[in-house]
């Protein structure tokens, strides 16, 4: 490699992706700022640990997964997952299914920053990422029961905050 | 297995499975069927967590795409790599020495489950044992003189403009507390560069910081449109600074910009609030060439 020179594969990673992992550090910081930080970050993680790729088409995922990392580490709390009642669920399904054409991104934004970061890294695994409760768990490295849980909680979290500012921005 | 797959309740399930995901012998997608068998109004149900995933989905995706972000993580991977690379030569793993050692490490770890682990006599074990602590002793006294020498080798323009971008960022709470330009002059060594563009109603004040063992000067300025930046005057000779201000900033981040350069012995570090233009409006236009 030439001195101060950006790697051929790194650049192609750059090209292709770059986009990709900033819309997924967008939601999960929530601020264009940081997420163009946590963006840059992950770029420079890649760079220093490119010998981990053994397969560049699952580079995608690769970044995602560092993207995530960051984010983690950077952002912990140190206290734990935040429990939500359980509620009708059937009633909350219907009803944000019905208004899905009024909910935009700032809307789902603002409803994602209102959870815990534990709950948003979950959320955007399932989501944005696809991954099943399986490979969720083993990201994680939590068990499988845990992941349901908390998984349903926070669906149903974010489905709460997403009918509830409807409803505010509807009374106005 | 850590649970069982009866004690997962409905919606747990319901929330959790995707019909594409999970194969026929998955416990829990067995399970699932089993239920929907069981109580056809979960079926809608299902369907409807489906239908709604996969409008989360679709709005979670939709964000604008940010304009110049390759432009921008590509010139800081550069300026990162530029840093590697010159302190590479003393020690410090550059790209291709951790992808080494990376080999090493894998081939180490392979031989060790590969081959039969010897029994290993008394003698062999005293001397282990007395390696051992002679490593340490040497570990800790080349630690505790490394720690303690100081420090020989040149700063660079890259490493200086990675922590003054870091120090300007963390520290913009502090912008404008310092002390007034006017009615307390800064010291003499820290002088104001001629290169700055001040306009009718710019405030200046300043303040000192370390940058890297350095205590520098820092001006605040803010300009009457409200655009905010800070000079970071150095007094330090730094070979690989240019010797005027560059018109494009050297370093951006996403929300400064930042650029660098010598007047005699004293460096220059101008971080500006905003992206080449603001920067732009903070120096005097270059000279005509005569």
């Amino acid at each position: 490699m030439a001195e101060g020179s950006v790697p051929p594969l790194i650049e192609q990673l750059v090209t292709r992706y770059a986009q990709d992992v900033y819309r997924y550090a967008y939601r999960l910081t929530g601020s264009a700022a940081d997420a163009e930080d946590l963006t840059q970050e992950t770029f420079l993680a890649a760079v220093k640990n490119i010998h981990q790729l053994a397969n560049p088409e699952l580079a995608r995922s690769w970044l995602f997964t560092i993207v995530r990392n960051q984010f983690l580490v950077r952002h912990r709390r140190s206290k734990g997952m935040v429990a939500h009642p359980l509620g009708d669920q059937a009633e909350e399904i219907m009803a944000l299914d019905s208004g899905d054409d009024e909910v935009d991104g700032e809307l789902i934004q603002n409803a994602l920053n209102a959870l815990s970061d534990d709950q948003r890294v979950i959320l955007l695994m399932f989501y944005f990422e696809q991954a099943s409760y399986r490979e969720i768990a083993e990201q994680l490295g939590i068990p499988i029961g845990t992941v349901m849980s908390r998984l349903s909680r926070a669906k149903e979290a974010l489905r709460k905050k997403v009918l509830a500012v409807t409803r505010q921005d509807s009374d106005h | 297995m850590d649970w069982d797959p009866k004690q997962i309740s409905d919606r747990e399930l319901l929330e959790c499975l995707r019909p594409h995901q999970g194969s026929p012998e998955d416990p829990l997608a067995e399970e699932l069927q089993k239920r929907l068998a069981a109580h056809p109004e979960l079926v809608s149900l299902w369907q409807e967590v489906q239908q709604c995933d996969g409008d989360l989905a679709r709005l979670l995706q939709a964000i604008p795409p940010r304009r110049g972000l390759e432009e921008r993580i590509l010139s800081r991977l550069k300026s990162e790599l530029e840093g590697m690379s010159r302190t590479g030569s003393e020690g410090s793993p550059t790209l291709d020495t951790a992808e080494a050692e990376a080999g090493h490490a894998g081939q180490a770890f392979c031989g060790e489950g590969m081959n039969p682990r010897r029994r290993m006599s008394r003698r062999a074990w005293v001397a282990a044992g007395v390696s051992a602590i002679c490593a340490s002793v040497l570990g800790g006294l080349g630690l505790w003189l490394w720690r303690n020498q100081k420090r020989t080798k040149p700063l660079s323009s890259v490493e200086i403009a990675n922590e003054v971008a870091r120090i300007f960022e963390q520290t913009l709470d502090q912008f404008g507390t310092g002390q007034s330009f006017n009615s307390n002059p800064p010291p003499a060594r820290a002088r104001f560069s001629r290169e700055i563009r001040l306009y009718l109603g710019s405030t200046i004040t300043w303040r000192r910081v370390t940058v890297m063992a350095n205590t520098a000067v820092v001006f605040d300025i803010t300009q009457p449109s409200g655009e905010r930046g800070s000079l970071f005057v150095l007094n330090v000779k730094l070979p690989d600074f240019p010797s005027f201000p560059p018109y494009f900033p050297q370093l951006q981040t996403s929300r400064t910009s930042l650029g660098w350069w010598c007047e005699s012995d004293t460096a220059y570090l101008l971080a500006v609030l905003g992206g080449p233009r603001v920067y732009q409006r903070f120096l005097k236009p270059p000279s005509p060439i005569t």
